[in-house]
């Protein structure tokens, strides 16, 4: 056997070593997988012989390096040679799985011959008990790829009232418009890329569907606080052919280029916009862009993984817009968000106001009405929910409207619901209050079960 | 590749105990071999040329007394009963020459094999493990009186 130059250690200095497979073998070992203390992983591999002895090179690996050796992105050398490491050990063992000779090697100490072949990539299906390991990071490779070709877009408020956070209905609504953009930029995209290559349009909308679906956009980072969020594509997953693959590739960099690396304010970038898209496609892919851009809630930014690429935007003039956009467009955006008014009404004393007409309403309004953010909204009885809960004092929540969905929030309860409408959301909100009672009134350890305690009375035998 | 032709066993009447169960028995191995059944197949065994050299077709637990060399063991599972009573074997020259290449240079030079022998499996030679779906490999518990250098024919080389 060769000569080992290393130091010279009594035993291995890993405590309870138990295999989990044979990487390599016939009939007998030659690469295994071994645990051991701490849950760290351990290769031993065969390198040399001699009467008594078979010669075992033994180096700790990352369960990372496991699943990309197991899946030939890495070669058996690159495991040893990887630098989270100063030693392997060298061991000799016999028949009887006694160890003697074992040795601390430094790494460029090793015997040329006992390190493994620069082509010693793993060429065998991956064993079973491996599958695991390799699905865990197959979908976190997944992700990093996702990650790498990401925009990434932040929304910050621009009243700071409540801090940097953007409330949740916001970001949806704010993520639905981004997809709807880039969704359309696909198929407007594809159409013109390939309805050369395929004369049959049927087949060419029907493939850019598909590719709506493949490449539908994924959130591949979030941070909270301002809304920063990374948008990215599946530029993989195959549709169909390779002979689109060129363009899968390139389909979120030329979204990019067209849709947000644009300065909406330039007229002559605006023009260009117009006479490249027609009026349809405009609409579809530039409307959704625009209304966020123009949302006086919020500021947007964007930017690439390495920040080699940074936009932000100012308001939109309606003049502007109205180059790539039609003027109903437009006015329907501007239209479309709903808000809540505090209104100081003069009336009979128990005037029914779900009875009140126009004129009564106009004549004795006091003030011109307010926006606000919220209103308190009180409950004297609760209507909905299983059990029937009979209320000890009202009740109250906050009631706010943003972006036409209903929010209705307890802190003290620890409720939070959201509708369509208010009569939904007032719904939703007491069969949440019944759910929760039912869920805590036995646990003694919850914080809420005190509020609720209080505020109801419960009748078990009630029928439903 | 063309195949060689493959001899004909012999039907000669054979005994059907296992030609190593002495061996298995001094090991107090109670459940080997394990899920084996007598069968007939074709099979493809790594050996050394000549074919009658007295290392081929010997359990690995053979091999290694017979050559004073010891056998490659990490835990004291590893190769108890195989390696005491059973061949190596593949279901085709393919899988049998892929399992081969799978290994490095350094890997394939340490094991020697230099050739793929072929043989027909009949039921009076041994019984056989399960066929691995992947590698195609199983394992062969001969019975006594059985000599596959008689049967067995060079097939290829391993490369």
């Amino acid at each position: 056997m060769e000569a080992i130059n290393g130091h010279m250690i009594g035993s291995l200095p890993i405590k309870n070593l138990k295999k989990v497979s044979d990487l390599l073998e016939y009939e007998g070992p030659i690469l295994s997988h071994f645990t051991g203390d701490k849950n760290n992983n351990y290769l031993f591999y065969w390198t040399d012989f001699d009467n008594k002895h078979n010669r075992w090179l033994v180096w700790k690996v990352s369960k990372y390096q496991l699943y990309q050796y197991l899946t030939g992105l890495i070669s058996l050398r690159d495991m040893v040679n990887e630098g989270n490491k100063d030693y392997v050990y060298s061991v000799d063992i016999d028949d009887e799985l006694n160890y003697t000779n074992v040795n601390a090697i430094l790494l460029d100490e090793i015997p040329e011959a006992y390190l493994p072949e620069e082509d010693s990539v793993f060429k065998f299906p991956v064993p079973t008990v491996y599958q695991d390991l390799v699905n865990t990071f197959e979908e976190s490779s997944h992700l990093a790829l996702l990650r790498s070709i990401a925009l990434y877009f932040t929304m910050e408020p621009t009243n700071l009232k409540h801090g940097r956070a953007v409330p949740a209905i916001d970001a949806g609504d704010f993520l639905k418009k981004l997809s709807s953009s880039f969704l359309s930029f696909v198929e407007t995209d594809f159409i013109k890329r390939f309805k050369g290559l395929v004369p049959d349009f049927e087949t060419l909308q029907r493939t850019a569907e598909q590719f709506k679906e493949a490449l539908t956009p994924r959130i591949a980072y979030t941070t909270f606080g301002s809304f920063k969020v990374g948008i990215s594509t599946d530029i993989i997953y195959p549709v169909e052919s390779d002979k689109y693959s060129a363009w899968q590739r390139e389909i979120l960099f030329e979204y990019q280029k067209e849709v947000v690396d644009v300065n909406y304010s330039d007229e002559g970038q605006l023009r260009e916009i117009a006479l490249k898209y027609d009026e349809h496609s405009r609409k579809k892919i530039f409307g959704p862009y625009l209304d966020i851009i123009n949302d006086t809630d919020y500021t947007l930014k964007v930017t690439n993984i390495n920040r080699s690429f940074k936009r932000s935007y100012g308001r939109v003039t309606k003049q502007k817009q109205q180059i790539i956009l039609p003027k109903k467009q437009i006015e329907e955006a501007q239209t479309e968000k709903r808000k809540l008014y505090s209104v100081i009404l003069e009336a009979r004393e128990g005037e029914d106001f779900t009875k009140i007409s126009k004129k009564q309403f106009q004549e004795g309004l006091l003030f011109a009405p307010e926006p606000v953010d919220k209103v308190i909204v009180t409950l004297h009885d609760l209507r909905y929910g299983f059990p029937p809960l009979e209320l000890l004092h009202p009740i109250s929540y906050t009631l706010a409207l943003v972006n036409n969905f209903y929010i209705a929030e307890s802190t003290e309860f620890g409720i939070n619901v959201t509708a369509l409408t208010k009569e939904e959301v007032h719904e939703a909100f007491q069969k949440r209050f019944a759910e929760t009672f039912m869920n805590i009134r036995d646990d003694e350890d919850s914080p809420l079960r005190r509020a609720y305690m209080e505020a109801v009375r419960f009748y078990p035998n009630a029928a439903g | 590749m063309a195949k060689s032709p493959m001899k004909v066993a012999s039907t000669e009447k054979v005994e059907k105990s296992l030609k190593y169960q002495e061996l298995i028995d001094k090991q107090k191995l109670t459940e080997c071999p394990k899920n084996c059944k007598e069968s007939e197949l074709e099979a493809y065994r790594w050996v050394l040329t000549p074919l009658d050299n007295e290392n081929n077709f010997l359990p690995v637990m053979q091999y290694s007394q017979k050559n004073n060399r010891p056998m490659r063991r990490l835990t004291s599972d590893d190769g108890r009963c195989a390696g005491c009573a059973g061949l190596s074997m593949f279901d085709s020259l393919e899988n049998a020459r892929n399992r081969f290449a799978g290994f490095e240079k350094k890997i394939q030079t340490l094991l020697g094999y230099t050739h793929v022998a072929a043989g027909q499996i009949t039921k009076d030679m041994g019984i056989v493990s399960e066929i691995s779906p992947d590698s195609g490999h199983f394992a062969l518990y001969e019975y006594k009186n059985v000599d596959l250098r008689t049967t067995f024919t060079i097939a290829s080389t391993i490369f």
